[in-house]
């Protein structure tokens, strides 16, 4: 009725304000920059809802009503503060679906910020490490954002949506940082987390899945392009990943329809054999894929142990990110010394053939401690432990014997040995 | 559109520390260019007519701390340039004419103190000469630059910098050194009240730590900016001269010998923008679109104008922004200036007396009142101040028997409650009418006067907020701490430099920052000449 209502009366008041607009307009092409106002989302300056400590619950995906239904098992995940699905049926199935046929899986829990502002290009060239510039509409890429020390704070993808419209999807909470560092622009930062919601979908077969729903040229879109699609008459932001090692999408839309597309989605990829895949199937994927995870292989550096163990990218192995030639960004000059000196920690991969899981132990080359083993998960697809573990750069480059600390044993007798591993390449799995 | 110039080095602004760097630059051959954005040079240190044939320096009045070393470098003895006064006094004045003189060296003037309390008398000589001892300790590293906190945590020049405090500190004796270290964090009240009973001694004091800061006599810290203030005081053998014909003759003096040499002044030059090319810096733009390239900038504006407002922030790191935009410098103070009609008449003052500075600080507690009301937004009811008759020893400044009074009131706010406009006028009568009960005849006297408010001075000489400093002096704000952790007088391009009060040691008239700045932007230019 309103909008009725607001149409009836708009006629009249709607020339003025074209008028006015349109003068408005000409100002602002002759001064673009000296009339713009940074528009703030009021929500950002509201007082916190008070949650007493002890009512604190994890916090839940638009999709998690959804999600549990399809979920047979009750396993529940935290992932960057969000209760996910750990698997929906158990791990095998999942990672079958996700690797040989098409799974789908809720990516809602990742931070997502909006960078937008006429100079919200030098602003994010200030803060990423990367380029942006060379970030062209509808692409995106990898990046991380450190301290002015060099110490990695987070990383994520990078999206150009628009001309000055940016989004940063990442795991952690980084506002303060980010508004502090677009402060003195004209470019403005929102979290946009709880207004987006992201699904994911991997696999071979997902081409046909986006065949199905009407989108036929995706497929042949170059890695990390993306565009606007309409899906079930609802809008979405499609981009093609390979975060995974599988062929996959992401799919950003409103948290509104969200569901409907889920469901839908759901339905149209049964005779394709789709299935959802939960947080076990896609940490176990990124672990194939190589990839350090943030958190759990490495932390930022606003973690509560400030300074001690942070990393730079170049530990990570990922110097290829970090454009040490561009303008001043944060972490510029310790970051170039990092690199003409080189990183004294490498990342690798390690292959454990025998034994069980050896998370968290110490990496031993040459029986002298030089390193250590931050997550570890069984591959079905190599049918054998992979791990990542931190070696100082001076064990690495001797041949010697790289061995690991492992637990042996039953639950009530364990015992621990010093066992030979295999420095692998990664990927571990490439499909 | 616009026209390109170019020379060796360019300067922003023509203040005292602008020019001292345009002198030791000019003078080491190079080509300088001065570009100063009101209609005349001088920055803080200018002698206006504030009313017909009355001349008066308009904002700093005395050459405090001034370095005799840049004097004898920059041979101003050459010109005719020349002090009307070399050392002044400092008077507490009393209500009942029971005047106290400071620092007390001769036995009259302890004796002076002891006609308020004996055993102030017998305590002073002993506080003065520790304050000396601290002034020694830290004097010599106000002498040459500090380094900066590199961008891996300590570099080698700063430990070199800790290393010489800790053993000036260490080579102290025991006792001096366990008063230091109780000195450096605590308030000024609590180490007068420690110390001393008279209300006017310890008032005197406390109006020397705390004048033109954001501080009162009880916020920790205070006596630590008494002990740096004394120190930079120290290093030039605590002389606070008086040159003839004001501040402005000494800044004539200093542009004399930079003009001599080949520099040159551009006024009515507002620098917009520093143009940078692969990270070394290129020169400036002006608002009007004129170029002016160089090898080095000497910046003399405050390190938030100058890396903020003028590099960009595109230049910066983001944590070296927030550093920078969370500078305190919000000791503000309000000045008035007086045209007498014959000398006002002050109980049991002498020559000595009027050709020095008078201070009006009867007790800590009007210091701290004074700040509190500051902190408020309120003027304060019973302001303290400082009096400077330049006249009495400089008769150029006015018609013959008149003179001419320069007031300089701390703890005004820069905002004040229902705003300036309407404060204006009972502020100045303020300030008159508590003058009024120590010279009593003043407003007889009175023939023209001028206000300037913390806005006004922040408009015509550019201070912002109306803080002198550029940062005020505090142990969070000195050293390798100023401007901010991680840049020193070296900016975050290569070839820029701080030259003003914001870089180390700190504002006032001593000329170190631009004789510290000149000496780094000279070895940055020879090293790049012997790359060439």
């Amino acid at each position: 009725m309103t909008e009725e209502k607001d149409q009836a009366s708009a006629p009249s008041e709607d020339t003025e304000q074209k008028q006015v607009s349109s003068e408005q307009a000409a100002q602002e092409q002759e001064t673009p920059l000296a009339d713009y106002k940074p528009v703030h989302d009021p929500a950002l300056f509201e007082a916190p809802r008070v949650v007493p400590v002890f009512d604190q619950t994890v916090q839940i995906s638009p999709l998690h009503l959804f999600a549990a239904e399809r979920s047979q098992t009750n396993k529940w995940a935290t992932w960057n503060d969000f209760s996910c699905v750990e698997f929906y049926q158990d791990l095998d199935n999942d990672y079958q679906a996700m690797r040989y046929r098409v799974g789908i899986c809720d990516i809602s829990a990742l931070s997502k910020y909006l960078f937008t502002g006429p100079q919200v290009v030098s602003a994010l060239n200030r803060l990423m490490t990367i380029e942006v510039t060379k970030i062209a509409i509808g692409q995106s890429a990898r990046t991380f954002y450190c301290t002015d020390e060099g110490a990695v704070i987070g990383e994520g993808i990078l999206y150009c949506l628009e001309e000055n419209e940016y989004r940063l999807t990442t795991e952690g909470y980084h506002l303060d940082w980010f508004m502090d560092g677009v402060d003195l622009f004209q470019a403005v930062v929102e979290d946009t987390t709880d207004q987006v919601a992201g699904i994911l979908l991997s696999g071979p077969l997902c081409g046909e899945l986006l065949k199905a729903v009407g989108v036929e040229n995706a497929v042949s879109w170059e890695k990390g392009q993306g565009g606007w699609v309409k899906m079930f008459h609802e809008p979405v932001y499609l981009t093609h990943t390979g975060s995974l090692g599988a062929d996959s999408f992401e799919l950003w839309m409103d948290v509104e329809g969200a569901p409907l597309i889920w469901m839908r989605l759901l339905k149209l990829g049964e005779p394709l054999g789709l299935a959802p895949f939960g947080e076990a199937a896609r940490r176990l994927a990124r672990l194939e894929a190589g990839h350090p995870s943030f958190a759990i292989d490495y932390f930022g550096a606003f973690a509560p142990d400030e300074g001690a163990g942070t990393v730079t990218p170049y530990d990570l192995g990922l110097g290829k990110l970090v454009d040490v030639e561009k303008l001043t960004f944060s972490g510029k000059a310790p970051l170039k010394a990092v690199l003409q000196r080189g990183a004294s920690i490498a990342l690798i991969g390690i292959e454990v053939t025998q034994v069980g899981p050896v998370a968290l132990s110490t990496l031993h080359a040459n029986g002298k401690r030089s390193g250590w083993v931050s997550s570890c998960l069984w591959s079905p697809g190599l049918n054998r432990y992979i791990a990542l573990g931190h070696l100082s750069m001076d064990a690495l480059g001797t041949d010697g014997i790289i061995e690991v600390d492992a637990i042996l044993g039953e639950k009530w007798s364990q015992t621990s040995e010093r066992i030979a591993v295999k420095i692998a390449q990664k990927p571990f799995l490439t499909s | 559109m616009s026209t390109v110039q170019t020379s060796d080095v360019l300067i922003i602004g023509a203040g005292h520390n602008g020019l001292i760097a345009a002198a030791y630059l000019a003078l080491a051959g190079y080509s300088v260019r001065i570009l100063e954005g009101r209609d005349r040079p001088g920055g803080a240190a200018v002698t206006e007519e504030f009313a017909p044939d009355y001349y008066l320096s308009t904002c700093a009045h005395l050459l405090d701390g001034w370095s005799r070393q840049i004097e004898k470098d920059l041979k101003l003895h050459k010109l005719d340039f020349e002090m009307a006064a070399r050392t002044t006094t400092t008077t507490a004045l009393d209500r009942d004419g029971r005047h106290l003189v400071l620092p007390a060296h001769k036995r009259e003037d302890i004796q002076l103190i002891g006609e308020h309390s004996s055993s102030d008398a017998q305590a002073y000589p002993a506080f003065r000469d520790q304050m000396d001892r601290f002034a020694a300790t830290l004097s010599p590293l106000l002498n040459q630059p500090v380094p900066a906190f590199g961008p891996d945590g300590e570099s080698a020049a700063s430990r070199k910098l800790a290393t010489s405090l800790a053993w000036r500190v260490q080579k102290m004796s025991q006792a001096d050194r366990h008063d230091w270290l109780r000195f450096q964090g605590n308030s000024i009240a609590n180490e007068l009240d420690r110390t001393f009973e008279s209300d006017l001694l310890k008032g005197a004091i406390a109006f020397d730590a705390t004048f033109s800061h954001a501080m009162g006599a009880s916020t920790p810290g205070s006596a630590f900016t008494l002990a740096y203030k004394g120190a930079l005081r120290h290093s030039s053998k605590g002389a606070m001269a008086n040159p003839a014909g004001g501040m402005g003759a000494f800044t004539d003096a200093l542009i004399e010998v930079a003009t001599q040499q080949g520099a040159d002044l551009h006024t009515n030059c507002h620098v917009t923008k520093l143009l940078v090319e692969d990270e070394h810096i290129a020169g400036a733009e002006l608002s009007d679109g004129t170029r002016y390239e160089a090898k080095v900038v000497l910046s003399s504006a405050s390190a938030r104008t100058t890396y903020v407002d003028m590099l960009g922030p595109a230049h910066l790191q983001p944590a070296m922004q927030r550093r920078l935009t969370r500078i305190r410098k919000t000791g503000a103070v309000a000045k008035l200036h007086l045209a007498l009609e014959g000398l006002p008449h002050i109980e049991n003052c002498t020559e000595r007396e009027y050709g020095g500075r008078m201070i009006i600080s009867p007790s800590v507690a009007h210091v701290d009142q004074a700040f509190a009301a500051c902190k408020r937004g309120q003027i304060p009811d019973e302001p303290v101040m400082e009096v400077f008759l330049p006249s009495f020893h400089d008769y150029r400044l006015a018609p013959a028997g008149h003179h001419v009074m320069s007031i300089i009131v701390p703890f005004i706010p820069f905002e004040v409650e229902g705003g300036w406009e309407a404060q204006e006028e009972a502020f100045t009568k303020r300030i008159v009418d508590t003058l009024s009960t120590y010279a009593t005849d003043l407003k007889l006297k009175i023939i023209a006067g001028d206000t300037l408010t913390p806005p006004k001075i922040e408009k015509k000489f550019g201070f912002g907020e109306g803080g002198w400093h550029q940062g005020d002096i505090t142990f969070d704000q000195v050293f390798a701490f100023r401007p901010v952790p991680g840049l020193a007088h070296q900016g975050p391009v290569d070839g820029l430099f701080l030259c003003g009060a914001a870089a180390h040691p700190g504002g006032g008239m001593t000329g170190l920052p631009g004789k510290l700045a000149a000496e780094q932007a000279l070895s940055f230019l020879k090293k790049g000449d012997t790359d060439d």
